[in-house]
């Protein structure tokens, strides 16, 4: 049976980085406008349901270094990385950007590293993961990463460009998992369990899984471009065109499950395939100090996955993104400002169809492109201040989903007692039905995954 | 501070409203998520549950052709599925056990294939497909789903005489016999050519091996009729296997194995012949005989064609000796036979009949050969062309056809002809049979006749040679014919050709008697303690048959009468008088020694007396004369007849043996009244009895002498024996006093016609005249 490694080489990789972090807290004065911050935290799992994981409480500690984000650096680093105690699966580490950028002419850059770019609104107010790959620690608040590679930037007042060449690929970064003797570990909680029983007439049989990792050189060194066009003030009407032909940030799994017949147990051989996507996108929007409206729109049209043969597979359709979107902005007293939003998606097409032996009309694929096919989100957010280097920042959205069945609350809240000292608290609750074959999305399987972090945190 | 405080507060406050609040314990109150399944069902093996249940049903064809199309189908999904779903401990082989324990765990929890049945499986599919024998490979599976195509087709093929077939009908015509023995024989030789089980080793113990584990998994332990028989079918099946194919169990090539096929197929199709038809029939249409003969006729092809004869020119006794032992214990044969007395008339049937060369000398033989063979199929034509002859006669409204109507018939037939009809060209065997045909004409012609009443008794009447016959007189003749035939040919003395020719004596009777011992006490014709049957027989035949001489010898006519009143008289009669016997009350309740009632000999004389008139119905003056008699008379007749007959002691009771001889002499009885009283007044007058006395001769030279010396006797003319034979009769004792004698001799020169003319008027008898000399006779 395959083991992968993942707990002994992330567990080392993230306290190094964790202890990196610490030590550039200290010397941060040599990376100029760099801000560590290190928390600790407890996630609990607080539904009466929850049973994914030997326990339903965490502890974290975190360290963050971001650089901020009004400073003017040639060097740009967002990274941060958790440690979960007696829970190496949860650590991870997330580097969001990395970059330098040495300045051209005026208006004018080249970037080289990791770096977020507003290609689409629709995939930034989203996290879909359709232009820029996501940090899927936790799947119900995906993060963004930026794209990885050489990039060209032309930022002037009414018109801008970018351009994105790249021969690396880094897709999303999952939840970890570790297999032992054929079995996924149970050890996180936000990683979806493969089915773990086939069923034969009746009769449940467990399933050992091997995973074909691919060679690391077949899997990075991919060719991606990108290229968007900007026309219009950043502050009133614009309008932004995406266009890009890349590696789609989503793995497509094939697999072939069988009945050992000589142990009767089940073998299920999981290949990752890596697919091409051109993606087509349009912002449409207007927005002042008060106010921001408009319009996203994505075509995503997808390569179809290479299988080996007795395997089955993902079958993709081109799919069409739509995403109004409204916010509004204003200021309240003791210098609060409030903000209030509404955003909708709607996804035609995109579905995704297991084709092949193992296909079940009652189970959806295993491979997902799009967390979810149509949603509306309201939200609000609020950032009191109660004194100089004390404030609030609240926010709260509550998303819903006709179509998927499934509703999501969250309440993120984030107190500075001081400059250095930061209480924060999480809660997330999701009600959700489970998944069918018509009814594919990845909030069903996390319907018992009801939340409250608690935590505080210290900033260099 | 205090608005840190404050905001603190309210956050927790904010929190844990909204975490109390009853919508948020909708969210928390979530159902356990199901785990994800990877789903191998396929829906449409649920009809591999149902596998058994369909076979059963097949068997019984409450399936739809669709729906058997869809039991096979469904095996081959199921195959199709495993090759797909399953890896084997050789990745792409399974071992049998694997194999099994698959199955078991996943698809047939209540009808468990047994090891033994997986290892058979695996052994035919080697013969199908290839490979080894305890492992198959999916490229294997492949090869198996395809044979399975073919399965399928003749499955559905079949389907319309799938209960005929498996014996479900309780009737059946000859036409859907053929169609389903046809139907069987396409499918099966399309199937061997498919899947060139001619090129394997399989083997036939293989298959039967197979078949019954398959039957035993079908039956699931229930008692299912059609399946649970298939186990104790075997011995039957592995002796029909000896008898046709031979000691060697292995077939070799496309002919062996189509040769073989053939054989088993033409088997079961005798078998269903006998279990539809031939069990029901009664025997009283030309039809029924034909059919009959159609299915003897298949049976001697099929042992001629069985792979055994053909392969080694012989079908050894030793095979056929297992099959009849088995027959026996499947009960396929009447209980009350068994295969040792079948074994022991075959083979002398074999060696007498079918081998005449060899005069019965069975030394050195074990085995019919093609000699035996051909002879059977001669004698069965010879029988059949009569038969069909029978069949063909043109009877008027009434279904009679006159004697002269009959010989003249049989002198038109073209018998070239006759025989062209029935496929029989060989020239020495038209010619054998022209023969025969020649023999049966002079035989019809002679003044005589065949006469059976209804009820298969032997009319014996003055007028028989101008009574009209029917369709079953013949029929009943023609059997008689076939069995005379039999006896002259086996047991004949001299080995002349011709039926007429020939002619038996006392030892070669009694060889038949020995020969057929066996048989004859199993059906209870032959008494046990009976030393002499032979020598008796004989002597029967001499003197009481119509065509009886007295000498030491019986030719066809006496064997030929004498066997139809053994067969009238024997049988029918006694039986008919056994169950009037019943009717009447007049069982006790001991058993005799051939397992009947003993009879109150009381009863037996009163029943016999009132029912004379229907019991001895083919005997009509006879019964006439025994129910007009005065009760003194028939006191008399009964004591005489019944001391002549008896074997049993005096004890106020009578058994079958009593009663069969007592039956037998009042035949005899009256077949010497009817055939010497010329006037037919009832009453044999001297010169009557003068005519019937010479073929006495012989037996009153045996009878006790009396006061008479030897040497008067030896030189006594043949005058002197006609008068002994006239004072016997009319006196009713021996004459063995000379005084007696004289005295009679001197009344009947008194009543000479010389003097008076009135001889023949006091020297009369009649029909208790006659039972008086058996008694006379019996007592010496």
């Amino acid at each position: 049976m395959m083991k992968v490694p993942m707990k002994s080489f992330w567990s080392r990789l993230i306290s190094g980085m964790l202890f990196s972090l610490l030590y550039l807290a200290v010397a941060q004065p040599a990376f100029g406008q760099v801000v560590s911050k290190f928390s600790l935290v407890n996630d609990s799992f607080i539904s009466s349901a929850f049973e994914a994981s030997e326990k339903s409480s965490y502890q974290f500690f975190t360290g963050q270094l971001k650089t901020e984000p009004k400073a003017a650096e040639n060097f740009y680093i967002d990274l941060s990385a958790g440690y979960a105690f007696g829970a190496p699966l949860l650590s991870y580490i997330n580097a969001t950007e990395l970059y330098v950028s040495p300045h051209l002419v005026d208006k004018s850059k080249v970037i080289f590293g990791r770096k977020l770019l507003d290609w689409s609104e629709l995939d930034r107010r989203w996290t879909l993961g359709i232009f820029e790959p996501t940090f899927l620690w936790n799947p119900l608040s995906p993060k963004q990463q930026g794209l990885t590679g050489l990039f060209w930037s032309l930022d002037e007042e009414n018109y801008g460009a970018h351009l994105f060449l790249s021969s690396l690929y880094l897709p999303d970064q999952g939840p970890s998992f570790e297999i032992v003797n054929g079995r996924f570990e149970k050890g996180n909680p936000w990683f979806r369990r493969p089915p773990e029983f086939i069923n034969l007439n009746g009769v449940y049989t467990s399933i050992d899984y091997t995973i074909h990792t691919p060679e690391m050189s077949e899997v990075i060194f991919r060719q991606s471009f990108a290229g968007n066009v900007r026309v219009g003030e950043k502050n009133g009407l614009r309008g932004v065109f995406s266009l890009a032909s890349m590696p789609s940030n989503q793995i497509a799994k094939t697999y072939k499950g069988v009945i050992n017949t000589e142990e009767l147990r089940g073998e299920v051989e999981v290949v990752p395939v890596i697919y091409e996507h051109v993606l087509v996108s349009g912002d449409f929007v207007y927005e002042n100090e008060n106010i921001e409206t408009g319009l996203s729109v994505i075509y995503d049209n997808p390569t179809q996955p290479t299988y080996s043969d007795g395997f089955t597979h993902p079958k993709f359709t081109a799919a069409t993104l739509v995403s109004p979107f409204a916010e509004v902005r204003f200021r309240g007293s003791r210098s609060s400002v409030w903000k209030l939003g509404v955003q909708a998606l709607d996804i035609s097409g995109g579905g995704v169809e297991d084709e092949g032996p193992d296909a079940a009309e009652d189970r959806g694929a295993l491979t997902s492109r799009y967390p979810f096919s149509r949603a509306v989100e309201l939200y609000g957010a609020m950032s009191m201040r109660f004194s100089k280097r004390q404030r609030i920042l609240s926010k709260i959205s509550y998303m819903q989903s006709d179509e998927n069945k499934f509703s999501v609350i969250k309440w993120n809240n984030l107190w500075s007692l001081d400059s250095h000292w930061d209480l924060l608290t999480d809660l997330v609750l999701v009600e959700a039905a489970d998944a069918t074959r018509d009814n594919q999305n990845d909030i069903s399987q996390f319907k018992n995954h009801d939340r409250l972090i608690i935590g505080a945190s210290y900033g260099f | 501070m205090g608005s840190r405080t404050h905001s603190g507060t309210w956050l927790s406050a904010t929190l844990s409203i909204f975490l109390l609040s009853p919508g948020c314990s909708n969210y928390l109150g979530g159902k356990e998520t199901k785990p994800e399944v990877i789903q191998f069902t396929d829906p449409k093996l649920e009809c591999l549950k149902a596998f058994p249940e369909n076979i059963r049903k097949y068997v019984l064809n409450d399936l739809s052709a669709e729906q058997t199309r869809g039991t096979i189908t469904c095996i081959q999904e199921a195959a199709e599925l495993f090759q797909r779903k399953t890896k084997g401990s050789g990745g792409d082989t399974y071992k049998t056990d694997e194999l099994r324990r698959f199955f078991e765990r996943y698809f047939s929890k209540e009808t468990t294939v047994s090891k033994e049945l997986a290892q058979e499986l695996m052994r035919f599919k080697k013969a199908l497909v290839g490979g080894e024998e305890d492992v198959i490979s999916k490229s294997e599976i492949t090869q198996l789903i395809k044979v399975l195509e073919v399965v399928k087709e003749e499955a559905v093929r079949l389907q319309p005489s799938i209960r005929i077939l498996f014996l479900q009908e309780k009737t059946a015509t000859l036409e859907e016999i053929d169609r389903a023995s046809a139907a069987l024989r396409k499918s099966a030789l399309r199937f061997v050519k498919e899947v060139d089980l001619a090129n394997s080793e399989y083997t036939f113990e293989d298959a039967k091996y197979l078949l019954s584990l398959f039957a035993e998994y079908i039956s699931g332990g229930k008692q299912v009729r059609q399946f649970g028989q298939v186990k104790t079918l075997m011995p039957l099946i592995e002796s029909l296997r000896r008898l046709l194919i031979g000691e060697s169990v292995r077939l070799r090539g496309d002919l062996e194995y189509n040769r073989a096929i053939n054989n088993f197929v033409d088997a079961h199709h005798i078998f269903l012949g006998i279990y539809y038809r031939l069990r029901f029939f009664e025997f009283k249409s030309s039809a029924e005989i034909e059919e009959v003969g159609r299915f003897v006729e298949k049976g001697i092809a099929l042992l001629a064609s069985s792979h055994q004869f053909q392969n080694q020119r012989e079908v050894t006794f030793s095979s056929l000796d297992q099959f009849l032992m088995a027959l026996q214990d499947r009960e396929l044969i009447p209980k009350k036979i068994s295969a040792a007395a079948l074994q022991d008339v075959y083979k002398s049937m074999v060696a007498r009949n079918f081998d005449p060369g060899r005069r019965g000398d069975s030394r050195g033989l074990k085995s019919i050969q093609k000699i035996h063979l051909d002879s059977m199929l001669y004698e069965f034509h010879m029988w059949s062309m009569k038969q069909k002859w029978i069949g063909s006669l043109s009877y008027n409204s009434q279904g009679l056809i006159a004697m002269e109507d009959l010989v003249r018939q049989a002198k038109e037939l073209d018998v070239k002809a006759w025989l062209a009809k029935m496929n029989i060209y060989e020239s020495s065997e038209v010619n054998y049979l022209q023969i025969a045909w020649d023999e049966f004409i002079r035989f019809i012609s002679a003044n005589r006749a065949v006469a059976f009443d209804g009820d298969g008794r032997f009319v014996i009447d003055y007028d028989t040679k101008r009574y009209p016959q029917n369709w079953k007189n013949l029929t009943q003749g023609n059997i008689v014919h076939l069995l005379a035939r039999g006896l002259m040919q086996g047991f004949a003395a001299n080995s002349e050709m011709g039926n007429f020719k020939r002619y038996m004596t006392g030892p070669t009777f009694s060889d038949w008697y020995k020969e057929y011992n066996l048989l004859g006490v199993e059906l209870k014709a032959f008494d046990t303690r009976s030393k002499n049957a032979g020598e008796r027989s004989l002597l029967e035949a001499n003197l009481f048959t119509k065509w009886g001489n007295g000498d030491d010898q019986i030719d066809y006519n006496e064997t030929y009468d004498f066997l139809s009143l053994l067969i009238s008289g024997g049988l029918f009669v006694v039986n008919q008088v056994q169950e009037t016997m019943a009717d009447d009350q007049c069982l006790l309740g001991d058993l005799d020694i051939f397992g009947f009632p003993w009879i109150n000999e009381d009863c037996f004389k009163t029943s016999l007396r009132k029912n004379a008139i229907k019991l001895f119905g083919n005997l009509p003056h006879m019964a006439r004369y025994l129910s007009r008699i005065s009760a003194t008379q028939f006191e008399s007749f009964y004591e005489d007849l019944m001391t002549a007959a008896r074997i049993s002691p005096r004890q106020g009771r009578l058994e079958t043996a009593d009663i069969r001889t007592f039956v037998m002499m009042l035949h005899y009885a009256e077949n010497l009244t009817v055939q010497f009283d010329q006037n037919r007044d009832g009453l044999l007058t001297a010169s009557e009895l003068t005519q019937s006395a010479p073929r006495f001769f012989p037996l009153m030279k045996q009878m006790k002498r009396g006061k008479w010396s030897a040497s008067v006797l030896e030189k006594a003319p043949e005058i002197f024996w006609q008068e002994a034979f006239l004072y016997l009769v009319v006196k009713g004792e021996i004459p063995d006093s000379l005084s007696k004698f004289g005295a009679f001799e001197g009344k009947r020169l008194w009543n000479s016609e010389w003097i008076r003319n009135k001889a023949d008027e006091k020297f009369k008898a009649n029909r208790s005249s006659i039972v008086r000399v058996f008694r006379l006779i019996k007592e010496q």
